[in-house]
Parts: C-alpha cells; sequence; structure tokens
C-alpha cells in the first residue's frame, strides 16, 4: 500500500512536468534536480496547515503543492534571468506562465527547501490576474529590527527604495514564506534538517514584508513571538 | 458321520485361525511397545564442547575492554552519498548521525575542513550534524571556529570580493552564503534551549553568539542577536 502511495506520488510529479516541458535547452543536469525537488515536495506530508496556507495552498501535502505549481507554470527554459546571481524567474512580458531557471540552479549550494521556495516563489509571479503579484518597493529607511538600514550584501547598496519588498501576505514572499514556515512546524515525514533550514529561510523571507497589516497577518498565522 | 466330521474340521481350523491371529495381533503389540519405549531419546545430545578461550585477564585486574569498532569512516562515506544526491530529506541524516563519538566527530570535522568553501550547504549540513551533538566544550570548540569564520562573499568563489545586483530574485542568497555560520549558531541555540547544566560551557556559548553578534556579516550578526533576544540575555 505504502510502495503504491509512493508510486502515485512520483507518477504525479513527473505529470507535472510533462504538462510543463523543458525547453531543449535546458542542460540536463538543471532537469534532473529540478524534478528530483519536485519529487521531494511531491512526497510532503502533514497533518495541519495554518489559515494563510489553507487559503493559498490548501492543506500541507505534496499533491497540493504540485497542483499549485503546476497550474500556474506551463514551461521551463534556461535563462540569465538579467542578474548573475538570479535561481529563478518568471517575465511577464515573454511569456507570462514560464519559468526561467539559470545556471545557478546547480551551480549555488543552496539547502534543497531553498531552491524549492525560490521555485514557489516565482511560480506566484505567473498570475496575470494578480498583477503577477508585482514586488513593492521597500520603505526607505529599510533598517532590521536593532535599527540597522537593510543592504545588499553584494554591494552594500541599500535596499531601500526597491522593489523587493511585499505588501501583501499573499505575494511571492508573503506565499512561499508562509509554504516554508508551514513545513518547518508541520512536517510530518521531513528531516530534522529540511525543518530547520524551512524555518530558517521562511524567518529570513519575513523582512521583506513591510505592510503592518501583512506582518500582523503572518504572525497571528504563524508565529507565537516576534522573530523579525 | 461324513457331516460331522467336516463340521469339525471347520470349526477347527476356525479356532487354528483364531487363535494364530490372536497370536500375531499379541506379538505386534508388544513390538509397538518396544518400539516406543525406543523412540526419539529425550536427553538432548550434548553439545560439542567448545575451547575456552585462553585466559588472558591477570588475576586481581579489571577484564579487558573490547575497544568499539571504528565506524567513523562508514559514517562520512554515508555522509558523501547523502551530500552528493543534493537530497536534504534523506531519512538517514535522522538516524545515522545520533550519538556521534570522538572518531566521528573528528572525521566529520575532518571532512568539513576538505569541503570546498563554496559548497555551502554541504558545509553547513555537516555543521547541523555535528551542532546536534555538542557535549563537551571541545564540541564547542569546532562550533565557535565555524562561526568565526569569514563568511563566503560569493558562490562562485567565496573570497572573491563580490560586484554583484542584489534583487528580489536573490532574496534566498545572503542567507545561505553565511549557512555554516548560521548553522553554528542554531547550534548553540538549541543547546542553551536544553537548558544545559554546565555552567562552563553555557557561558562558552553565550560567548560565541555574543562575538558573532558583532560580525560584520548581516546575517550572521542579526541571527546571533535575535537568539540573544529571545533567549532574554541581552
Amino acid at each position: 500500500m505504502k510502495s503504491m502511495l509512493i508510486l502515485a506520488v512520483m507518477l504525479f510529479a513527473v505529470s507535472v512536468h510533462g504538462s510543463a516541458p523543458f525547453d531543449p535547452n535546458v542542460p540536463p543536469e538543471i532537469k534532473a534536480q529540478m524534478i528530483a525537488d519536485m519529487n521531494f515536495i511531491g512526497t510532503i506530508q502533514a497533518p495541519t496547515a495554518s489559515p494563510l496556507h489553507q487559503n493559498i495552498f490548501g492543506a500541507v501535502n505534496g499533491p497540493n503543492y504540485l497542483k499549485f505549481f503546476d497550474s500556474r507554470v506551463k514551461a521551463i527554459g534556461l535563462n540569465g534571468c538579467g542578474n548573475p546571481n538570479a535561481v529563478a524567474c518568471v517575465i511577464p512580458l515573454m511569456n507570462p506562465s514560464k519559468m526561467w531557471i539559470t545556471q545557478n540552479y546547480i551551480k549555488f549550494s543552496h539547502p534543497q527547501i531553498a531552491r524549492s521556495m525560490v521555485v514557489f516563489h516565482e511560480s506566484r509571479h505567473t498570475e496575470v490576474a494578480h498583477g503577477n503579484w508585482a514586488h513593492a518597493k521597500c520603505p526607505n529607511p529599510f533598517n532590521d529590527p536593532q535599527g540597522n538600514p537593510i543592504k545588499s550584501i553584494w554591494t552594500g547598496a541599500l535596499l531601500a527604495g526597491q522593489p523587493a519588498c511585499d505588501v501583501t501576505p499573499l505575494g511571492s514572499y508573503g506565499s512561499s514564506l508562509i509554504m516554508l514556515k508551514n513545513i518547518s512546524k508541520f512536517c510530518a515525514n521531513c528531516t530534522d534538517k529540511v525543518k530547520m533550514d524551512a524555518g530558517l529561510y521562511a524567518d529570513d523571507q519575513f523582512k521583506r514584508i513591510i505592510n503592518p497589516q501583512a506582518i500582523a497577518a503572518i504572525k497571528q498565522d504563524l508565529y507565537s513571538r516576534l522573530v523579525r | 458321520m461324513t457331516k460331522k466330521l467336516g463340521f469339525f474340521v471347520i470349526m477347527f481350523c476356525l479356532l487354528f485361525a483364531g487363535f494364530m491371529l490372536f497370536t500375531k495381533a499379541k506379538s505386534a503389540k508388544m513390538e509397538d511397545r518396544g518400539t516406543s519405549s525406543v523412540e526419539a531419546p529425550t536427553e538432548v545430545a550434548p553439545a560439542p564442547t567448545t575451547v575456552a578461550a585462553p585466559q588472558t585477564q591477570v588475576p586481581g585486574t579489571a577484564p579487558a575492554q573490547v575497544p568499539a569498532p571504528d565506524t567513523s569512516m562508514i559514517k562520512v562515506k554515508v555522509l558523501e552519498e547523502i551530500l552528493d544526491s543534493r537530497n536534504d530529506n534523506d531519512p538517514r541524516l535522522d538516524t545515522d548521525f545520533k550519538n556521534l563519538d570522538e572518531r566521528d566527530k573528528e572525521a566529520l570535522q575532518r571532512k568539513y575542513t576538505q569541503e570546498q568553501r563554496e559548497k555551502l550547504n554541504e558545509r553547513g549540513t555537516i555543521v547541523y550534524l555535528l551542532g546536534r551533538e555538542i557535549k563537551s566544550s571541545q564540541d564547542l570548540l569546532f562550533i565557535k571556529q565555524v562561526a568565526g569564520e569569514p563568511t563566503c562573499s560569493s558562490f562562485e568563489n567565496c573570497n572573491a570580493s563580490a560586484h554583484e545586483i542584489d534583487d528580489d530574485h536573490t532574496g534566498a542568497n545572503e542567507l545561505t552564503l553565511a549557512y555554516p555560520q548560521v548553522m553554528a549558531l542554531k547550534s548553540l541555540d538549541r543547546y542553551l534551549q536544553t537548558s544545559p547544566q554546565d555552567y562552563s560551557m553555557k557561558q562558552q556559548s553565550l560567548e560565541i553568539i555574543n562575538d558573532a553578534a558583532r560580525s560584520k556579516n548581516e546575517v550572521v550578526a542579526r541571527t546571533a542577536q535575535q537568539i540573544l533576544d529571545n533567549s532574554g540575555q541581552n
């Protein structure tokens, strides 16, 4: 019974990528890694989910995540995404339902849940009906809880005023952090490392939510105490 | 007369036949009893005697301890398999690296130093495994060393100066670049949450976190500060 269930999940995962075909120029290693990552996501099971998670994805389980991804991403191609450090992107003007993966998907040594988070973040940007959940400009000044300005670790440039924040819990940052925080808190078949990583990256993404109501909604949904 | 004689002959034959049958049955019964009495022996044959091991114990001393087998190489091999697969959900991470002995820890620490600095998830995973097993000041020395390492500035080359663009597509990058250091700090956070009784080790842990809170790397400093804030140590 258990092996049949696993087989069913794997077949579902394959069908996801069957309907979201990879461009021929996507290197086989990237394709294999993405399928492996989606297979991992497809196995996730949890007995409960937060209300915001229910609203966005439904229950915390693999098939729901794959359905979410599959219904939004219809094609996967290779692109530089205009940034040497990007891992993935959606370029609505080219094709709002296509996700572009960069070589960094396998070149950069991210934890598996972080790679998956990036992909789900980008899948939210395919939603034309919601203006692709466009990002908001980070406030100016944009400080961390200790009062230090949040700046790029690459250039030292301030993120203040950059379109790299969200004002809603339902956008790309919010939805992916809600997904990860639920995995961190509720996943029944994840390793402790996956759950720890999911919590780390969820908490890290939280700083990109800048609207007080959105912050309060996420806190109420998932955080028993302030972690930002 | 002839009829009478015939009758007696028949009767004699019948009696003789009956006697023979009776005798045969009795003898068979006796044979059965005889067999059952020698049925499978109830006593188990004595086991072959073993040759006693030569006594190496010197009278008046404790028995010699057999050293535990060195499993550290097996653990490193399993770890390499997991890291190569890039599958962080391998259940062996939860089962095969618990209750590490000193040799296991040394082997994993060696593996950490052998990994390229750019192998951030790989290095962070090793820190995570060792950080879960903090039991002595020696264990804390390794965590201190990792937490104090300069963070990686670029995925391509940790030592390169970074001149890249930051936007919403690089959201996870800054955390991953400091992943081994963050794992070290999170390990200390977990350790402190167990309310350790060893005052010296607790102080040692807090010192490492306090040092990290002054790190030039914002992710490391922020993580350390959050731990201090949440633990009421600040």
